[in-house]
């Protein structure tokens, strides 16, 4: 690696951790956490995991729209930790989250707060051990924590979101730190995620989807598909948004298989059930959601599905034992034009 | 031009600055709007009229006004 390909501005510091701690903080380039120094050694190493010019410029980070260059991305990366080789998911993370479609400026400007989240498919998982296993969604697994708070390091150091000024969330969630997580695809009886979006199953995918917060859709009492997916159901209840998320813990994954479900049935059993109803609102409330909508002339007898169509329900197994499932709300609006944030799927590239 | 609440007005310049129209002018109103009723909406928005219009027609050029 020709260290003199580097751009980025040196900074002196001394040995002592603290210190450099310090200086981060100072500077507002960390998330809170500790960061791991971003030497040149460290950054060189990342940058002989991708095939990639460090001047690439890989996506536009708002809301500053600054370009996320491969330099920029490995720096980011050493500060959150991550090991080289889990270089190419995280350039296709950034593909992802800069894509348009996923609207990444209303994500980090909108008072709402919502992390983006990743899910990872494919053979890299198991390459680079992202966990979709026992405690997908927890901690753990250097992969899946430091991958995921890549995310939000890009979104401050590159994008130049600041809680308060430049981001606006009101409360934001844990979630915002790092949320990344692997389709368990051994425990699922469905195709995964990146094939039913058109990939090879020998593909490795990311997937970043706007996320603000989820509800445990625990149920030990049901032996049958229906009762599991009336009570995820009964989760989903509430304002809608432009997709929803399901993570089906392989348990409830099996029995919901066993009773002869796809997952596009899962999808539409749920669709039909999760609802706002309006009979339910006060007046003002009612008339405003009668406003916002007026394409789809809502009355008090209407209801609004979780989301405008059965396939916008996103469907994915993860998890260990146990019969607790999750459903993760997208945050977002549900528009006639398909929503304000749609998930992206980018392919890993060795 | 573009109307904003106070809440975002730092959000407003930093997108300004990136891109490229540092001079873009903005015209902030109290914060909040999302929650307030229409009688208080409207009574913001007369207000903030006059202040609008002389954005919109003066070509000294205004970066902020707050109304």
């Amino acid at each position: 690696m020709d260290l003199s390909a580097l751009q980025a501005e040196r900074i002196e510091v001394g040995d002592d951790l603290w210190a450099v701690q310090a200086l981060f903080e100072e500077k507002g380039w960390s998330d809170g956490f500790p960061v791991i120094p971003p030497t040149e050694d460290r950054v060189a190493q990342m940058l002989a995991a991708v095939r990639r010019s460090p001047q690439d410029v890989v996506g536009v980070v708002p809301p500053r729209w600054a370009p996320a260059t491969v330099e920029k991305i490995a720096i980011n990366a050493v500060m959150a930790g991550c090991r080289p080789e889990y270089m190419p998911v995280v350039i296709a993370a950034v593909e992802a989250i800069t894509d348009p479609k996923l609207n990444l400026y209303s994500l980090q400007a909108t008072t709402g707060g919502p992390a983006v989240m990743l899910i990872v498919n494919g053979p890299v998982r198991n390459q680079i051990k992202v966990n979709g296993g026992s405690n997908a969604l927890g901690e753990g697994w250097r992969a899946n924590a430091t991958i995921g708070r890549c995310v939000r390091l890009f979104q401050r150091n590159i994008g130049g979101s600041y809680p308060g000024t430049t981001c606006k969330a009101t409360l934001g969630w844990p979630g915002k730190y790092s949320i990344c997580v692997g389709e368990n695809e051994e425990a699922s009886p469905w195709e995964p995620l990146h094939v039913e979006r058109g990939f090879k199953a020998s593909d490795s995918t990311v997937t970043a989807i706007s996320a603000d917060g989820s509800v445990r859709a625990s149920d030990l009492d049901s032996t049958k598909a229906v009762g599991i997916l009336s009570n995820f159901a009964q989760r989903m209840e509430g304002p809608s948004g432009p997709e929803a998320i399901m993570v089906i813990c392989p348990e409830h994954a099996k029995i919901i298989a066993g009773d002869g479900y796809s997952k596009n049935d899962v999808k539409k059993f749920v669709w039909e059930r999760a609802a706002y109803r309006m009979k339910d609102l006060p007046d003002e409330t009612f008339n405003q959601r009668v406003k916002r909508r007026p394409d789809l002339k809502l009355t008090r007898d209407s209801v609004i599905p979780v989301t405008d169509k059965p396939e916008d329900v996103i469907v994915v197994v993860a998890g260990g034992d146990g019969s607790q499932s999750q459903y993760i709300h997208v945050w977002g609006q549900s528009t006639p034009e398909g929503g304000s944030t749609r998930s992206v799927t980018k392919l890993v590239r060795a | 031009m573009t109307v904003i609440t106070h809440a975002f007005e730092a959000l407003a310049k930093s997108e300004r600055e990136a891109f490229g129209a540092p001079d873009h002018p903005i015209l902030i109103v109290q914060h909040p709007i999302g929650t307030v009723n229409v009688d208080e909406v409207n009574r913001r928005a007369d207000a903030a009229f006059d202040t609008l219009a002389e954005i919109l027609v003066n070509t000294q050029g205004i970066k902020a006004a707050m109304v």
